[in-house]
C-alpha cells in the first residue's frame, strides 16, 4: 500500500519538546510480597528523535511505557515533559496502543474516532473533523473517514489510532508494540509511515517493540531492556541516517552490526 | 426470484398458526360451555368495545403505565448502574444487596404499595419502576465493568472528561448489555403491570379482564386476555427492531 | 449475541491481606464495607419510619419488621405457606423440565422446524402468562393444581428456548460423525444432545427457577391459593404490614437461595464446559 498523504498537514510547530527520564523504577505489591518489574531507567528523548525500546517478551516494557504516558504512577524516579514533571496524561504526549480494535470505538465512524480526543480539547466541530481529515490523509486514509473501524482491515485500523494520536497535536508518540498485530507487509508499510512522520511532522517517538529488527531500522537510538528486574543494559546509537528505506538501509553492514548488538545483550541477560 | 424466496419462508412461519387458530375457531364454534365462548363471539366482542371505546381506553392506561414506569425503571437502573459499575469498590460491597434486591418477587412489592397509596395509576407507575430497575441495573453493572481495559486505557491518556467518557464511550460500549436487561425489564412491567391492574385498579386492560369477568361476559374476558397476550407479544418486537437499530454496529462488528 | 442477567456471580476473589492490597479487596474490609452498608440503610430506613416519610402501612419501623420476620419462622403457618409456594414452583418446574427438554432437544435439531415454530414460540414467550389467571380461575378454580398448571405455563419457555438453542448449537461434526456412524437414536439423545445441549439447558432452568417462585407469588395474590403471596395479601388486608414485609423478605431469601442452589448445581454438572452461561434471549 503506497504512502501517500503528503497534502495537508506539514510541521506547524517546531517541535522542542524533549522527554527526560530519570531513575524510573516500578514495584508491584501482592500478597504481601514485592516484584520489582524494572530499576534504574534513565533516558532522553530529543526533539525529533525516534527511540525505540526493546527487549524479551515480559519484560516489562508495556509497564515501562505506561510510566511514560502517566497512565502508570511509577514507584521511584521522575518523567519530565519538557520543563514540566509528569505525573498524568498530558496534552503534548499521544499514545498508540498495541491492540487498536479495543481502543477504537466501534460505534463511531474512523474520522469520529479521530476527532474525539479534540472534544475535549474543547475545539468546535468543524475544526475538528478537518484537523481529523488532515490527519488521516497524513497516514493514507484519505477518504476513509466516513468507514466504521470494524470495516477496516487491522493495518488500517493502526492508522486510524495513529492518525488519532497526530491529531491531538501531541509532540512526543508514544507507540506500545504498535505493529504486533498485522502482517509482515502491513509492518513495513507502516514502519515507513512513521519515518515519514518523523520527517515530516517533526514529532518524536519512542516506540516500543519485541521486533528487533524494527527496532533498529526506525530508531535514532536503541535502548536495550533486559534482566529481571529489568533495567537498560545497552543504548545503541543508529547512524543510519533519517532517510531510510526497506531494502537499501537493512543492506548495510551498519544495520546488521547494530542489529547483532542488541540481540546479543538481550541474550545475554535473559 | 428473491420474492418466492422470502414469499416461501413467511408461509414457513405461517401455516402452523393459522392451521391452529383454524382448529380453534372451528373447534370451540359449537361449545356449550360458558366458560369457553367460541372464537368468533371473542372477534365479535373485539370489535364491538373498540366501537365503544372501552377496548381503547383501557389499553391505552394499561401501555401508559408500561411506558412511564418502564421509561423511569431503565433510567434509574441505567444512572445507578454506571455509577456502581465504574468503582470496583462500590461493586463488591454492594453485589449481595442487589442480588438480593434483584430476588425479591417483585409482584410482592404490589400489595403493599398499592395498600398504601390505593388502586390509582400512580402507585402502579412506581410499582413497575421499581421492578424494572434490577434487571436494566444488574446488567448496566455487568456491561460497565466488562468494558475493555484498553478503551479506559484510551479515554485516559488522551485525557476526556468525565461526562464525555461517561455519555460518548462509558453507555455505548455497555450498551448491548444494558438493551438486553431492558428487554427483561419490558416483559416485568407487563407482568407487574396486569398484576397490579388484576389486583385493584379503576382502569386497565386488567381491570377489564376482571370487571368483565366478574359479570360473567366470557367473551370480553377471554378477548381481552387475548389482547393482552399480543400486547405483549408487539411490544417484545418492536424492542427487538429498535435494539437492533440501536446496536447495528455491535451486531456488524462482531461478523 | 445478547446475554441475560446471570445468576448471582461467586464472591470476588478475596486475599489475604498483605500490605498493598486495597481495602476492598481484603476479606476483613469487605466485611465491614458490607456491613456499613446495611447499617446506613437500616438507619436511613429507620429514619423514614419515625419521621414518616413514607405511610406507616408501607414502610413500619425497622425492628417491627425484623420481629415480625424472626416471629415468622416460629409459626406454623408460615412453614405450610413456605413450602406451598416452593411445592409449588418445583412441581411446575420438573414438568417444566420433563416436557421441555425432550421437546427442545428435537426441535433444535431440525432447522425447517425452527421456522414453522418461531413465531409461536415468541408468541408464547412474550404473552404474559398471568394475564390467563382470571380465566383458568374460572375454568378450574382457585387450586394448587390450577396454579401449578400457570406457572409451568410461564416456566416451561426459558427451558424449551434455551434447550433448542442448545440443541441447535450442537456442533455439525459432532453431527456428522453420530450419523455415519449409525448410532441408535437414544443413545443420540442421551450420551450426544443431552450433555451438548446441558450448559444451555441448565442456564434456563435457572431462570425458570426463579421466575416459578415469581409466578407462584403472583398467582397465589390474585387467586388466594395457599402460599406465600396469599399470605403477604391477607396480612396487607390485615393491616398487619410488618408481617407482610416479613413474607417479602423470606420470599426474597427464596428466590436467592434458589438461585444460588442451582448455580452450585449447574457448576458440579458442567465443570468441563462453561459455555453454558451465553443465554439466547428468553
Amino acid at each position: 500500500m503506497a504512502i501517500s498523504g503528503s497534502n495537508g498537514m506539514s510541521a506547524t510547530k517546531t517541535n522542542d519538546t524533549s522527554l527526560t527520564v530519570k531513575n524510573l523504577g516500578k514495584t508491584y505489591v501482592t500478597n504481601g510480597e514485592s516484584h520489582e518489574i524494572f530499576g534504574g531507567i534513565d533516558l532522553t528523548v530529543a526533539p525529533n528523535e525516534i527511540v525505540s525500546i526493546v527487549g524479551p517478551s515480559g519484560v516489562g516494557k508495556t509497564t515501562l511505557l505506561r510510566c511514560l504516558a502517566g497512565l502508570l504512577e511509577p514507584t521511584v524516579g521522575e518523567v519530565w515533559i519538557g520543563d514540566r514533571r509528569l505525573t498524568e496524561p498530558v496534552p503534548e504526549m499521544g499514545v498508540v496502543f498495541q491492540d487498536y480494535s479495543r481502543s477504537l470505538l466501534p460505534w463511531m465512524r474512523s474520522r469520529e474516532n479521530v476527532a474525539f480526543p479534540l472534544e475535549s480539547k474543547g475545539i468546535g466541530r468543524a475544526e475538528r473533523n478537518r484537523m481529523a481529515e488532515e490527519s488521516m490523509a497524513a497516514v493514507g486514509l484519505d477518504g476513509a473517514g466516513h468507514k466504521y473501524p470494524w470495516q477496516m482491515s487491522g493495518g488500517m485500523q493502526q492508522r486510524v489510532a495513529i492518525a488519532r494520536a497526530l491529531a491531538y497535536q501531541s509532540d512526543v508518540l508514544l507507540m506500545d508494540e504498535p505493529f504486533a498485530s498485522v502482517d509482515a507487509q502491513t509492518r513495513f508499510d507502516l514502519e515507513d509511515l512513521v519515518l515519514d512522520l518523523r520527517k515530516r511532522l517533526g514529532v518524536s517517538i519512542v516506540l516500543v517493540t519485541h521486533d528487533i529488527d524494527e527496532a533498529v531500522y526506525l530508531a535514532d537510538r536503541v535502548v536495550v531492556l533486559s534482566g529481571k528486574p529489568a533495567g537498560v543494559v545497552d543504548l545503541v546509537e543508529v547512524n543510519l541516517g533519517k532517510d531510510r528505506d526497506q531494502l537499501s538501509t537493512k543492506a548495510i553492514p551498519e544495520f546488521a552490526e547494530a542489529r547483532t548488538r542488541v540481540l546479543r545483550q538481550i541474550r545475554r541477560e535473559a | 426470484m428473491i420474492a418466492v424466496k422470502y414469499g416461501w419462508r413467511f408461509l414457513e412461519q405461517l401455516w402452523l398458526p393459522v392451521l391452529l387458530i383454524a382448529l380453534w375457531w372451528f373447534g370451540s364454534a359449537a361449545s356449550t360451555n360458558p366458560f369457553i365462548p367460541p372464537l368468533s363471539e371473542m372477534v365479535d366482542a373485539f370489535f364491538i368495545e373498540l366501537e365503544s371505546g372501552r377496548l381503547a381506553s383501557n389499553a391505552f392506561a394499561s401501555l401508559r403505565n408500561i411506558f412511564v414506569g418502564l421509561f423511569v425503571g431503565v433510567f434509574l437502573g441505567i444512572a445507578i448502574g454506571t455509577i456502581v459499575g465504574l468503582s470496583r469498590a462500590a461493586r463488591s460491597v454492594l453485589n449481595p444487596y442487589l442480588q438480593f434486591a434483584r430476588s425479591i418477587p417483585q409482584v410482592a412489592i404490589i400489595p403493599i404499595i398499592i395498600g398504601a397509596f390505593g388502586i390509582t395509576a400512580i402507585p402502579k407507575i412506581w410499582a413497575i419502576a421499581f421492578a424494572c430497575i434490577w434487571p436494566v441495573l444488574l446488567n448496566t453493572v455487568d456491561g460497565i465493568r466488562a468494558i475493555d481495559p484498553g478503551v479506559r486505557d484510551m479515554v485516559k491518556s488522551y485525557r476526556i472528561s468525565t461526562p464525555r467518557a461517561l455519555f460518548k464511550v462509558m453507555i455505548p460500549a455497555a450498551l448491548p448489555q444494558i438493551m438486553a436487561g431492558t428487554r427483561i425489564s419490558l416483559s416485568v412491567a407487563v407482568v407487574v403491570m396486569v398484576v397490579s391492574e388484576i389486583y385493584g385498579s379503576t382502569e386497565g386492560l386488567g381491570y377489564f379482564i376482571n370487571y368483565t369477568k366478574g359479570l360473567f361476559q366470557m367473551e370480553n374476558t377471554w378477548m381481552a386476555t387475548l389482547v393482552v397476550g399480543l400486547i405483549g407479544y408487539l411490544l417484545s418486537v418492536i424492542f427487538l427492531i429498535v435494539e437492533k437499530y440501536a446496536l447495528r454496529w455491535y451486531h456488524e462488528s462482531a461478523k | 449475541m445478547t446475554v441475560m442477567p446471570s445468576a448471582p456471580p461467586k464472591t470476588a476473589l478475596v486475599r489475604i491481606a498483605g500490605p498493598g492490597t486495597p481495602w476492598y479487596r481484603t476479606r476483613k474490609g469487605l466485611y465491614l464495607a458490607r456491613i456499613a452498608v446495611g447499617v446506613a440503610i437500616v438507619a436511613i430506613w429507620w429514619m423514614a419510619a419515625s419521621f414518616r416519610w413514607l405511610p406507616p402501612e408501607i414502610l413500619p419501623a425497622p425492628l417491627e419488621v425484623f420481629l415480625a420476620f424472626i416471629e415468622l419462622a416460629f409459626t406454623g403457618v408460615f412453614w405450610v405457606n413456605f413450602f406451598q409456594t416452593l411445592g409449588n414452583g418445583m412441581a411446575a418446574l420438573g414438568l417444566a423440565i420433563v416436557i421441555g427438554v425432550p421437546l427442545g432437544l428435537v426441535l433444535g435439531l431440525v432447522p425447517a422446524v425452527e421456522r414453522t415454530t418461531r413465531f409461536l414460540l415468541d408468541l408464547g414467550r412474550s404473552f404474559p402468562q398471568i394475564a390467563l389467571l382470571p380465566v383458568m380461575v374460572l375454568l378450574f378454580g382457585a387450586t394448587a393444581q390450577m396454579e401449578i398448571f400457570v406457572i409451568l405455563l410461564s416456566v416451561l419457555w426459558p427451558v424449551l428456548l434455551q434447550t433448542i438453542y442448545g440443541s441447535r448449537r450442537m456442533d455439525p461434526v459432532i453431527r456428522d460423525t453420530v450419523s455415519s456412524y449409525r448410532i441408535n437414536l437414544w443413545l443420540v439423545f442421551t450420551k450426544v444432545l443431552l450433555p451438548g445441549a446441558a450448559p444451555f439447558t441448565m442456564t434456563g432452568i435457572r431462570v425458570a427457577g426463579s421466575v416459578s417462585i415469581l409466578v407462584a407469588m403472583s398467582v397465589e395474590l390474585l387467586a388466594w391459593t395457599p402460599g406465600m403471596g396469599s399470605a403477604l395479601g391477607r396480612a396487607q388486608i390485615d393491616e398487619a404490614p410488618d408481617i407482610a414485609l416479613g413474607y417479602l423478605f423470606w420470599a426474597g431469601f427464596l428466590g436467592l437461595g434458589l438461585n444460588y442452589l442451582f448455580q452450585f448445581i449447574e457448576d458440579k454438572i458442567l465443570v468441563w464446559n462453561a459455555r453454558g452461561d451465553q443465554a439466547v434471549n428468553s
